[in-house]
Order: structure tokens, then C-alpha cells, then sequence
């Protein structure tokens, strides 16, 4: 069979979440920046303290996922752009998101196997 | 003037390639098209479309320095010399600026370019109101030169699954219709990852559009909808 195909009806989804995790990133990052800006002295002991509260944990969280979130949505469109042969696209698509599946478990690891 | 074509004649047997021009022709007050005509007089091989040669067929899009133009509505004294002229890019050639269209209209036939209405029809004909006839301004006065969309990357990419500019365009025209109940149906047509979405916003077509229509706002307006319905 040689008929063109295209996606099932995803499309608005995934430019919705694109452009949710873009703002996510832009004000969970600047609050991250303006916290960290604010934190003195600037030492072990105050990141600890910074850490230990769970919004600040969030925060991190929320800003890591969103941005894996966000690249693999950029990853994804990139590929569908210049990777035509589609076990090759496949191939990367799963390495992508294994990749950045693989970040998120590993920040969410970061931040709480710490504290417990 | 001097001008640097692009020749492609399949039957010849040749590479396609640039060829040097030198013409006797005063800018003022003519259009790149005149200039094309005086050319093929030098060399009646030359081949090109044109028409109404008021910008109005949208026949004679050709890529000039870079830039997609309709050459009857393009000043020849706003070009730098050498005048480099190519076909619409991303667009099967034909021949010198012939292009095959026919990607093009697949695209536009695609969005079902006509009204779709099954309610009985009226004694007279399905009146609109003012306000409803404003929402058409901007979307209906597409003459489908091409211009817009051979510009966009994303139709280079993906000329068998993105719409492209011109034929969103068309789409929204016919979505703002009043008239027209297909309005779901359209939608569904659009709502996957190539159809519209291929569009990274990067405004060449608005760039570019002979005409000075906005295909990107019309894009933005037929997703606002799309998100609309989606939340």
C-alpha cells in the first residue's frame, strides 16, 4: 500500500503542551533564579535548608519535567522534519524519550532520596 | 539591465543551470515582467507563465533575488542588479519558471475549497450581515499564485502532508464563512501533527504574499479554534 498517512488527531494537544511547559519553564525557572539570587550566604548549609522544603523541591521538579516535556515535543517535530525513513524515526523517537524519561526519574531521585 | 536566469529544459538533455542576460531596458514605470518579455524576445526559448499582468491571475510567480514576487507587480527599478530569477522554489520544474503547480492544488483541494451548506436552499440567496462579510476580508482575496506557500519550509519538508499558508488560508475563509456548516468537519480535517501544525510561525508567507494577506494570523485564528474545542 503507497497512501499518505498523517496523525490521528494529536496535533492541538501537543502544541497546547508545548506552549504550557514554555511558560511553566519561563516562571518556575525565574522564580528558582530570583530565590536562589535572594539566598545568602550562597553555601551547602543554605541549599540544604533551600531543599528541604517541598515547594522549592516542586519547583525543581516541575521546572525539569516541563523542560523534558518541552524537548521532546521539539525533538519529536525535528524528527518528523528530517528523519523520513520510519524505523529510523522510531528508533530515535524511543531513545529520545527513554533519555529524557530516564532525567525525570533521575531528578525526581535527586530530590527526594536525600531528604526521604 | 543585467539579469541572471535560471535555464531548465528537460528535452535538451542539460543540467539545469544560470545564464546571463544583457537588456536594453529602461526601469522606470516597468515591471519585472516587462523585462521577462523583452528577454524572451532575445531568446524565444525562454518559457514562463503569465497572464492578466496586473497581479491579479497570479499566474507569473516567479523567485527573484530571493524573494518569491509576482513579476507583473514588481517595479524593476526595486531590484538590485544582477536580477537573479528562478522558479517558485520546492516546486517540481518544468521548464525555466515553469513549475508544476500541481502539489500546490492537491493542498488546496484538500480543504474543500468550496461552501458546504446542506440547508435547503433559499428562495433567494443566504444573505450575510455586514459583520459577517468583515470576517471575510483578508481571506478571500488569495489569487493562488503560490508564492506563499513555495516559501515555506515546512511545504518544502512536507508537500504531501502540510497544507501550507495559501491553503490554510483558504481554510480559514471558509470556516469564518457564515454560511458554511462544516465547520467540525473542517476542523477535524486540520487537527493532526502535519496538516497545520507543521507551522513553526516563522511568517515567510506573510513576507511574501503579493497580495498583503496574513496567512499566519489565519493559521493562529483556525488553532484558536482547534484549542477551543479542545479545553
Amino acid at each position: 500500500m503507497k497512501k499518505t498517512v498523517t496523525g490521528s488527531h494529536s496535533g492541538t494537544g501537543w502544541w497546547l503542551a508545548q506552549r504550557i511547559t514554555a511558560v511553566v519553564i519561563f516562571f518556575a525557572g525565574l522564580a528558582l533564579l530570583a530565590g536562589f539570587l535572594q539566598a545568602s550566604p550562597f553555601d551547602h548549609a543554605s541549599w540544604q535548608v533551600a531543599f528541604s522544603s517541598m515547594g522549592i523541591r516542586m519547583l525543581v521538579w516541575l521546572l525539569v519535567a516541563s523542560l523534558c516535556l518541552h524537548a521532546w515535543i521539539g525533538l519529536r517535530d525535528a524528527l518528523m522534519d528530517y528523519v523520513k525513513p520510519i524505523l529510523l524515526r522510531l528508533a530515535l523517537n524511543v531513545t529520545f524519550i527513554l533519555v529524557l524519561a530516564g532525567c525525570v526519574i533521575w531528578i525526581t531521585e535527586i530530590l527526594w532520596s536525600a531528604h526521604g | 539591465m543585467k539579469f541572471r536566469l535560471y535555464r531548465f529544459d528537460p528535452e535538451s538533455g542539460k543540467e539545469a543551470h544560470m545564464q546571463d542576460f544583457d537588456l536594453e531596458i529602461d526601469p522606470n514605470g516597468k515591471m519585472l515582467l516587462d523585462a521577462l518579455l523583452e528577454l524572451k524576445v532575445q531568446d524565444e526559448t525562454l518559457a514562463f507563465r503569465r497572464s492578466c499582468r496586473e497581479g491579479v491571475c497570479g499566474s507569473d510567480a516567479v523567485n527573484a533575488n530571493g524573494r518569491n514576487v509576482l513579476a507583473c507587480v514588481t517595479p524593476l527599478s526595486s531590484l538590485k542588479e544582477p536580477i537573479e530569477i528562478r522558479p517558485l522554489p520546492g516546486l517540481p520544474v518544468i521548464r525555466d519558471f515553469v513549475v508544476d503547480m500541481e502539489p500546490f492544488y492537491r493542498q488546496y483541494r484538500s480543504i474543500k475549497p468550496w461552501l458546504i451548506n446542506d440547508a435547503p436552499e433559499p428562495e433567494r440567496e443566504r444573505f450575510q450581515t455586514p459583520e459577517e462579510r468583515a470576517e471575510l476580508e483578508g481571506a478571500y482575496e488569495c489569487i493562488l499564485c503560490g508564492a506563499c506557500t513555495s516559501s515555506c519550509p515546512s511545504f518544502w519538508w512536507h508537500p504531501d502532508r502540510f497544507v501550507g499558508p495559501s491553503g490554510l488560508l483558504q481554510a480559514w475563509r471558509f470556516i469564518a464563512d457564515s454560511r458554511d456548516e462544516a465547520t467540525e468537519e473542517r476542523l477535524n480535517n486540520l487537527e493532526d501533527a502535519y496538516r497545520l501544525y507543521r507551522c513553526r510561525g516563522i511568517m515567510s508567507c506573510v513576507e511574501t504574499c503579493p497580495k498583503g494577506l496574513n496567512p499566519t494570523k489565519a493559521i493562529g485564528q483556525i488553532r484558536a479554534l482547534l484549542v477551543k474545542r479542545k479545553v
